[in-house]
């Protein structure tokens, strides 16, 4: 026969497990919320730098190359 | 004075305790009950203050939690107003952006880190909460040194 023995009377089992969980939610939550204002702010990141592409005008663009060092074909 | 004395091996274990007590002969039932209710009443008085100190880390987690969440919430408002909302301008300095966006992506980074290190450790927390008696056995039984007789 299988003895049984009586349950620990325990004081806080489920108010503090289920606290815990809910803390362990809240923190995960807030990780993730950070991690997607960075992946927000990246993206900004790249609209602004289409942005300064596309307002870079021709002209600006010819005067960039033009600074550079003449690379002649076979020299 | 302890009743039964168990190698360590054996004796790591607070149920075995519990269960020898009733497999045990008595003279009469007040004794058996009396025996019973010393050993029941040891062990979950060693269980209890298992108990009290998981309770006692709950609440210095909690708090470490709620410092961590109000730094991430600063961080995150710095990410959007410094850097995020600066973007939307077309007279944005870019450099300047980058590099304070650069600060505050390490800064963030490291605070993800640590809220999700928190969370596992509630979550680990929570398990033993949750069976208190269970988490003491298995760690005694895990590590014997801290078991006693009953």
């Amino acid at each position: 026969m299988t003895i049984q023995t009586t349950p620990y009377p325990a004081y806080y089992r489920p108010r503090a497990a289920g606290l815990l969980r809910l803390r362990a939610q809240d923190y995960r939550g807030a990780a993730e919320e950070l991690r997607a204002e960075l992946d927000a702010t990246e993206r900004y990141f790249t609209t602004a730098f289409e942005r300064v592409d596309e307002s870079s005008s021709t002209r600006d663009r010819i005067r960039e190359l033009a600074k550079r060092p003449t690379r002649r074909i076979g020299a | 004075m302890p009743v039964f004395d168990y190698s360590p091996a054996v004796a790591a274990d607070p149920e075995v305790y519990r269960i020898h007590a009733r497999e045990e002969s008595y003279p009469n039932s007040v004794a058996e009950q009396a025996e019973i209710k010393r050993v029941d009443d040891a062990v979950f008085d060693r269980v209890r203050i298992y108990e009290n100190s998981l309770v006692d880390s709950s609440g210095a987690l909690i708090e470490r939690g709620a410092a961590l969440a109000k730094d991430a919430t600063n961080i995150e408002r710095a990410v959007r107003e410094e850097v995020k909302y600066e973007l939307d301008s077309s007279r944005v300095d870019l450099k300047k952006a980058a590099e304070r966006y650069t600060a505050l992506r390490s800064r963030a980074q490291e605070q993800i880190d640590a809220l999700e290190r928190l969370a596992r450790e509630a979550e680990w927390l929570a398990e033993k909460a949750n069976d208190p008696y269970a988490a003491y056995r298995a760690l005694v039984v895990r590590y014997p040194a801290l078991s006693k007789k009953y």
